[in-house]
């Protein structure tokens, strides 16, 4: 195992340059007072994901009647419980789940849902019911704004893809970066950080440190890219694990970001769903568990929790050409070391059912609400627009 | 004796290289050689003047810089095409022939900052742009006036929502806390009653409309102020409160001087000129352009270059503008760099200063230096002759060399240690010392 610090004193790194290992001391003593800062990654699944065949009610009866063509053998399935089991697709997922590193919440949705992609999304990015309130701001951009550090240069939020950055991290004041490869972190040229000794002048220290660590950093990024030895991960050859393990490399440099969002496109599968839906949420599990066991290894577990949401659920009844039309209410995953493990709502009845969808039992917001008070450490009424109670998600 | 007493050299304080490449570095996105020897031989107050008066930058300016910038303007809104947008906003900077209105266009963008992400219209975005331009350096009230009717302004901040009966303050409060007076110089009372003066205004059809019939003309206290004001009156009221003369000689100071520089006597001293000038923007800027504060040897590299000035100053300095480098890779850069235009991050703009340097943006930075070194900011790529610029102006040895790019890069300053710290492989020595220079982290300073 080797973690940031580890990594510090052994690199032949500290050789370039007599100006760094003072500078890089600073550092580690800096980023060991923050060690307790928590670090929460959203991934959004994007375009509805299908909640019924992502947490399978393979006990009930009506789950088979109801998919005919979409259903998933009793016999494949990996059981939670005695009525609860994830899709063999899902089988990295399953493993978190017995390792008490999954929190599994069903049926998670809000009042009068609404079937648009772009009006759920906004919904559940601003955490605000109404369209009017749908300013461009998000939830995590509030909490962003309550968590900003005088003086700190990090960005506030990071969003790792190539579309906008969105509007879920975006506050009145925040700082939300996108970025989109790992080559936006490496440095062209062999360039030496300039060891002119510090001047005295506050403005030129700051400069010349943070050159300094900018370039030393980028050098640890790419010996990290180059040799997995230094980070030992086992990445899978996803986009989605891609993603992860650019924000996994940016926790380990310790920039001081505390939000970081990803998401993963394609759950719009309204037709031919099975392979498509299949791939999806093996690209999902495998790649979340990559990520969780990188961090593992980087000594960084107690700090990082991840959320996965997507915008809806799907119908209960599949539709005609072997796919689902828009839905309601679906799961939410909050994973890593320090969440209550477990299946932590109920699942919603598949006879009492809202014009063919399942009826939510739980609000989304119960759980922003405990992943921004139990997690981040922060009042949740700004962000969330009101009081919510939270479900204990953190252990 | 004014705080901002005019700059006369003096034998501690020469009228040298480093002074001229400091007014350009600082204010104009830099000087080519031919422009930093006219003034150097000249007389400081004639360089001012001409930074003022749009004559300073004469080197690389297009016959119809007007027809191809309207050109790319055009075909960027009407694809529509972010990223051309930004590409027509650095064609601009780069080849106007008033580069001080593009300095104080994007200093207002920050101010008034609106994001497409939530207008979604580019023409709406450009217009507004356009509105910062034409009033960049005239009296702030005339800029004030244009953007309370600006549309891109209007929707970014939820105009169109606030209507009798259903406030919504968003303009209000920014109009207040961003625009004009800033935090502690107005109560929650009156954000509640500006938003009342303010309703009724909306866009309609691409343009400002006033519907009388969502106004709320009910009374309103505003600033201790009684009426049944609109928005032209609430304007007035706001033109008059010594607050926001102190936040525009704020911004001013944050956008010409240094960290520290500038003590409160002087502060005061400006916003009192503000407030006795009715505001006047292009005054102020004259007032400070043309002080021994500005060229004084505290102000000079105290203050973190910006991405656009490290983007464009270097491209000018070293004239990497014949044949146009491509300006939609020179936007990706930008944005790389932290400053994507047209997107700021939020209300409040940017947050410049030492915000601008983080470990990806100094990243972005020495590998931008690096890729115009290359050529690799042309396309199809073209590796610059930077020996042919040394020697047409006469830097015909490797002394020579290095000499006249430092101070075409940064004045005069030393940059000795930083140049031999740097050993980048794979470039001829002069091209290692070019790039040392644009990589160094006097780079970083203006």
């Amino acid at each position: 195992m080797l973690n940031r610090r580890s990594f510090l004193n052994q690199s032949s790194l500290l050789s370039l340059s007599p100006f760094i290992p003072a500078f890089l001391t600073q550092t580690a003593q800096a980023s060991a007072a923050r060690k307790g800062d928590r670090i929460l990654v959203v991934i959004q699944l994007d375009g509805g994901n299908d909640g019924l065949n992502t947490v399978i009610p393979f006990a009930d009866e009506n789950y088979s009647k109801y998919r005919d063509k979409l259903r998933i053998d009793k016999k494949d399935i990996i059981t939670l419980n005695d009525s609860l089991g994830l899709p063999p697709s899902m089988k990295a997922a399953g493993e978190l789940f017995d390792d008490n590193q999954l929190a599994i919440i069903p049926g998670v949705g809000y009042p009068n849902p609404n079937r648009s992609h772009f009006r759920s999304m906004a919904i559940w990015h601003s955490a605000r019911l109404q369209s009017a309130d749908h300013t461009g701001q998000g939830w995590l951009g509030r909490a962003s704004d309550q968590l900003k550090q005088p003086g700190s240069t990090a960005p506030d939020a990071v969003f790792v893809g190539d579309s906008a950055i969105p509007a879920a991290i975006i506050g009145r004041r925040t700082n939300a970066i996108a970025l989109n490869n790992e080559k936006e972190l490496m440095l062209a040229s062999k360039l030496v950080a300039p060891d002119n000794p510090m001047s005295g002048d506050d403005l030129q220290n700051f400069v010349q440190s943070t050159v300094s660590s900018s370039y030393v950093a980028a050098k640890q990024f790419a010996a990290s890219v180059k040799n997995p030895s230094i980070d030992n991960s086992r990445f899978p050859n996803y986009r989605l694990a891609r993603k992860l393990q650019l924000i996994a490399r940016m926790i380990r440099l310790d920039g001081g970001t505390r939000i970081f969002y990803v998401s993963q496109p394609g759950y719009d599968t309204h037709s031919t769903q099975k392979n498509s839906h299949e791939r999806l949420l093996t690209e999902f599990s495998r790649s979340l568990k990559a990520f969780l066991v990188d961090i593992r290894q980087a000594g960084l577990s107690d700090r990082i929790l991840v959320m996965a949401f997507s915008e809806f659920g799907r119908c209960v009844q599949e539709n005609a050409s072997a796919g689902t039309d828009h839905g309601t209410s679906g799961p939410v995953f909050v994973a890593g070391e320090s969440v209550r493990s477990g299946i932590l709502s109920n699942y919603p009845s598949l006879v009492d059912l809202d014009d063919g969808d399942l009826k939510s039992t739980i609000d989304f917001r119960s759980i922003y609400s405990s992943l921004l008070t139990n997690w981040l450490n922060i009042d949740a009424t700004a962000p969330l627009g009101g009081n919510f109670k939270p479900l204990k998600v953190v252990a | 004796m004014s705080a901002w007493h005019r700059y006369q050299p003096t034998a501690q304080q020469p009228w040298n290289p480093g002074r001229v490449v400091h007014l350009y570095r600082r204010c104009i996105f830099g000087a080519t050689w031919n422009e930093l020897q006219r003034d150097v031989s000249g007389k400081p107050q004639d360089a001012v003047s001409r930074v003022l008066s749009d004559e300073a930058r004469v080197d690389g300016i297009p016959a119809d810089f007007t027809r191809l910038a309207d050109l790319i303007g055009n075909a960027a809104t009407q694809q529509p095409n972010p990223e051309r947008l930004k590409a027509w906003w650095i064609y601009r900077v780069l080849f106007s022939p008033a580069p001080l209105q593009e300095r104080l266009t994007f200093m207002w963008h920050n101010h008034f900052a609106t994001s497409n992400l939530k207008v979604k219209s580019l023409p709406y975005m450009q217009r507004q742009n356009e509105t910062l331009r034409k009033h960049a350096t005239a009296p702030f009230g005339d800029l004030l006036h244009a953007m309370l009717q600006d549309p891109a302004l209007l929707i970014w901040l939820d105009a169109p929502a606030n209507r009798r009966g259903h406030a919504n303050e968003n303009l209000s409060r920014e109009l207040l806390e961003l625009f004009t007076l800033g935090i502690g110089n107005y109560s929650e009372a009156d954000v509640k009653h500006i938003a009342r003066a303010l309703t009724g205004m909306t866009v309609k059809e691409g343009h400002f409309h006033f519907n009388p019939r969502r106004h709320d003309d009910g009374e309103q206290t505003i600033l201790g102020k009684t009426g049944h004001f609109d928005a032209d009156q609430l304007t007035e009221i706001l033109l008059h409160q010594p607050a926001i003369a102190r936040r525009l000689s704020d911004r001013l100071i944050t956008e010409f001087c240094g960290e520290g520089v500038v003590n409160d006597t002087a502060r005061n001293e400006l916003a009192l000129q503000l407030r006795t000038t009715n505001l006047d923007i292009g005054k102020a800027v004259e007032t400070i352009l043309r002080s021994e504060l500005f060229f004084s040897d505290a102000n000079i590299n105290s203050r973190i270059c910006d991405p656009l000035s490290f983007l464009i100053t270097p491209l000018r300095a070293l004239e990497l503008f014949d044949p146009p480098p491509s300006t939609l890779a020179l936007s990706e850069w930008l944005g790389r760099m932290g400053l994507d235009l047209f997107y700021p991050p939020n209300v409040a703009g940017w947050p410049g200063g030492r915000s601008w340097l983080t470990t990806r943006t100094v990243v972005a930075r020495a590998n931008y230096a690096t890729a115009m070194i290359s050529g690799d900011v042309y396309r199809p790529a073209d590796a610059p002759d930077l020996h042919a610029l040394a020697k047409k102006h006469s830097a015909t040895n490797s002394d020579e060399f290095e000499k006249m790019m430092n101070t075409l890069l940064l004045g005069d300053v030393n940059t000795k240690q930083t140049t031999e710290s740097i050993t980048p492989a794979g470039y001829s020595p002069e091209m290692n010392s070019v790039l040392a220079l644009l990589t160094g982290f006097h780079a970083h300073l203006n």
